[in-house]
């Protein structure tokens, strides 16, 4: 007998998660959560993408009797501060010349939860991304496409932005916003499956 | 390749179709990929078009234009029961078909992609 159909919701209003989640053939809701997505003093960077995870998953998780909400949090992480979304285009350059010619961590909390039981899971994903050296005019240039808006640490590795990419160290899919072999794990904890949702 | 499109939407209380009020979503990239459509004829026969090979598709007339502009007046068109898209405010949204009354490519070169199906 084949496995009952799992409904998946995306707590998230990020179109690259969806485009992950369409490539698994999921069928799946997007929901976006309404949380505030501030560091709280003292949080390491571990703990605030989980924390924010979690937040997203509980913020949307009531207009829903059964499935499975996901909810994750991605931040760019140099000299041990995370970078989130650029307030403006000062803010962008700022990040960007901080990032280049370096090592940088990017980290996505990722947490689940079973709408039926209420079982939940959370962990997060560390990856390792090194930049060229970025000179102001291409950063400047770059800002001007538009891109960096809504991208933790101002840049996006699936578009212009892998242009300044010279090494990764971990997860790929992890820096695009979503872990898929740690959202698999956590998915089997609270007793689903990915591959219960495709469509 | 994907392409940005203008979108309109049905207006949840109206009904569908020629006259009916619509809204704009605005300009949005779809996620989705290889989005069909499917063509229902005046002879009722049916089959599929990917949304790729059209420049513009209009479900209150019906009627869509080809990327080598040839224009169709079909009985009817559907589209899929969900598409994500990727707003001008770059936050995702699903769509249910349904709710499409008008979709129009942007920018680019609308000509020549070579997979006319039809």
């Amino acid at each position: 007998m084949s496995e009952p159909k799992t409904r998946f919701i995306l707590a998230s209003a990020s179109p690259r998660r969806t485009e992950i989640l369409t490539t698994l053939g999921l069928d799946f809701d997007v929901r976006v959560p309404d949380v505030d997505e501030r560091q709280l003093p003292g949080e390491s960077p571990q703990q605030y993408v989980m924390r924010a995870a979690v937040a997203k998953v509980r913020a949307v998780v009531n207009g829903y009797r059964a499935g499975v909400v996901i909810g994750a949090d991605t931040v760019v992480v140099i000299d041990g501060q995370p970078l989130g979304k650029p307030g403006d285009a000062a803010d962008a350059k700022r990040m960007l010349r901080a990032l280049g010619g370096r090592w940088h961590a990017v980290m996505t909390g990722v947490a689940v939860q079973r709408i039926e039981t209420g079982d939940e899971a959370v962990d997060f994903e560390k990856t390792l991304v090194r930049f060229r050296d970025l000179g102001d005019e291409e950063i400047e240039a770059y800002i001007a496409t538009g891109e960096p808006v809504d991208k933790a640490g101002a840049y996006a590795i699936q578009g212009r932005g892998m242009l300044f990419v010279t090494e990764i160290a971990g997860n790929y899919q992890n820096v695009v916003g979503l872990p898929v072999p740690l959202l698999d794990r956590l998915v089997r904890q609270i007793g689903a499956n990915l591959r219960s949702g495709e469509e | 390749m994907s392409f940005s499109y203008d979108i309109e939407l049905y207006l949840p209380t109206a009904l569908h179709g020629a006259g009916s009020q619509t809204e704009s979503l605005g300009v949005c990239k779809i996620i989705t990929r290889n989005v069909f459509v499917t063509v229902t004829e005046h002879n009722g026969d049916a089959h599929l078009v990917l949304l790729d090979e059209m420049t513009e598709l209009d479900r209150t007339q019906p009627r869509y234009v080809t990327v080598i502009g040839k224009t169709v007046f079909p009985r009817r068109v559907d589209l899929p029961s969900k598409i994500f898209v990727e707003t001008a405010a770059g936050q995702a949204r699903a769509i249910n078909g349904d709710q499409i009354a008008r979709i129009v490519r942007q920018g680019g070169d609308s000509r020549g992609t070579g997979r006319i199906s039809f």
